[in-house]
């Protein structure tokens, strides 16, 4: 066997060398003198650093912090209070005005006006809601518990709307009821839509998901939850709109399966997201 | 008697026994740590106390299929930059002083009475470790955390922990064989 280098010594040490070289490595050091002089001169570095001896911990350290907590628990400190501050307010509603605007103006290059004719009190009131969603969601990104699942949500949201143009609800419906024949059974066909939607809420749900979020597992199910609910918020007046003239067993179907999509693809993306997180903090 | 992750389990659903449990097993530890670090007597109950209250503040994001030490530590390397951060910040001049303190001291009469040089040089050798090298001894050899471990803590790739690691050993055996003129006395 060749002269282990240092840092292989140093993993001997501290037991962190594969159990077959470790008796190797021993068997070597007992036949090669230099070897040998080097392990004990490693060994007896670490048994002086041993030697030190640390103080007593001052007293009260942990009565002192328990003190803390039971008065930051009476009086919830500033740190814990949840507090907004006015240009995050101000940040968030012209985000959200922004998105809401670029949202609606997607829909209606998809063609949402073409099924059938929409006030301006609606488009209006479409707006104000939509700003609120995506300013409120945004204002929750600056919370450290939603953080993750509100930006997750965010982009999502973003991916949903993007494609709204290239593949909206009626597209989906009209395909699915070429899908599902010419007798256009209602069961079948509202089973088809159904799948329709999750398919459409799943997708970005999961890749946001994984891409942003980084859970660790204990966490998972709640981001994933979050993710969702805030997913679903997001995309809600989009739904709405194209709902409004279909026909009532197909926007049920529709949405049930966009809120199963939204809730099965943020738990699979955020699963995937941990899992990533493990792999490159291993 | 129930272990780190049953306890911080029993924090999070709000079980006042379970933290003072879990406090009154970490306080030394954690004590030790920052001692063991180099930071300044008067402070390290403070540091230590303030490692605790963050615990308990970020309860809810610790996963308990996860060791409890790495998570810890991975908080009190935040606190202790944030002290070094907040230490230059106030007194520039203070670190200069330390290192020009720490490098002229020499082993205390206690320490040669004892025939504790080596330790002395030891512990002068430590603290002028760089700071995530003398971090990563103090996780490894002192607090026993595997190399694992301390690179989830500090949030580093394995091969990063290794390689500072066996830079502070290579380090520390330079300043005991120099200290000694060129041998070490063997254990």
């Amino acid at each position: 066997m060749r002269c282990p280098e240092n840092t292989v010594l140093v993993d001997v040490v501290y037991g962190e060398c594969a159990t077959e070289d470790h008796g190797r490595i021993l068997t070597h050091l007992e036949e090669c003198q230099k070897c040998h002089e080097r392990w004990t001169r490693l060994r007896a570095v670490l048994a002086a650093a041993d030697q030190w001896v640390v103080p007593s911990a001052s007293p009260g350290i942990a009565e002192r912090a328990l003190a803390r907590i039971a008065t930051e628990r009476v009086r919830r400190s500033p740190a814990d209070r949840p507090t907004i501050a006015l240009h995050h307010l101000i940040g968030s509603l012209l985000f959200g005005a922004g998105a809401a605007s670029l949202s609606l103006f997607l829909l209606f290059i998809s063609g949402v006006h073409d099924q059938g004719e929409m006030s301006p009190l609606i488009i209006g009131l479409t707006g104000i809601l939509w700003t609120a969603l995506y300013g409120g969601v945004t204002l929750l990104a600056l919370h450290p518990r939603y953080r993750r699942a509100a930006f997750a949500a965010l982009v999502g949201a973003g991916m949903t709307m993007l494609v709204t143009p290239l593949l909206s609800m009626s597209s989906v419906i009209e395909a699915s009821h070429r899908w599902a024949g010419p007798a256009h059974m209602s069961s079948l066909l509202d089973a088809v839509v159904f799948l329709a939607g999750i398919l459409y809420a799943s997708t970005p749900s999961f890749v946001s998901g994984a891409s942003i979020t980084r859970a660790a597992r204990a966490t998972a199910l709640e981001d994933a939850t979050w993710l969702a609910v805030f997913y679903a918020l997001l995309v809600a007046p989009s739904v709405c709109l194209q709902c409004q003239h279909l026909a009532l067993h197909l926007t049920v179907a529709w949405i049930a399966g966009m809120l199963a999509g939204a809730f099965l693809g943020s738990l699979g993306g955020v699963w995937v997201g941990a899992r990533l997180q493990m792999a490159t903090s291993g | 008697m129930p272990d780190d992750r049953e306890l911080m389990a029993r924090v999070k659903e709000g079980e006042q026994t379970a933290l003072e449990l879990l406090f009154a097993r970490w306080e030394g530890r954690v004590f030790a740590f920052f001692y063991r670090l180099g930071g300044p007597p008067d402070r390290l109950g403070d540091l230590a106390e303030e490692v605790l209250v963050s615990v308990y503040r970020q309860r809810h994001r610790y996963d308990p299929n996860r060791a409890f030490a790495p998570w810890l530590y991975g908080i009190a390397r935040l606190v202790w930059k944030d002290h070094l951060r907040r230490r230059r910040r106030e007194e520039p001049h203070c670190a200069l002083l330390e290192f020009a303190r720490s490098s002229a001291r020499e082993p205390g009469p206690a320490e040669v009475a004892e025939g504790r040089e080596e330790v002395a040089v030891l512990r002068q050798a430590i603290e002028q470790l760089p700071g995530e090298q003398r971090i990563i001894f103090v996780l490894r050899h002192f607090e026993g955390l595997a190399y694992e471990e301390i690179a989830e803590a500090l949030q580093v790739p394995l091969g990063t922990v290794k390689w500072r690691l066996h830079e502070a050993v290579r380090r520390l055996e330079i300043a005991l064989v120099e200290s000694k003129g060129g041998g070490i006395r063997t254990p």
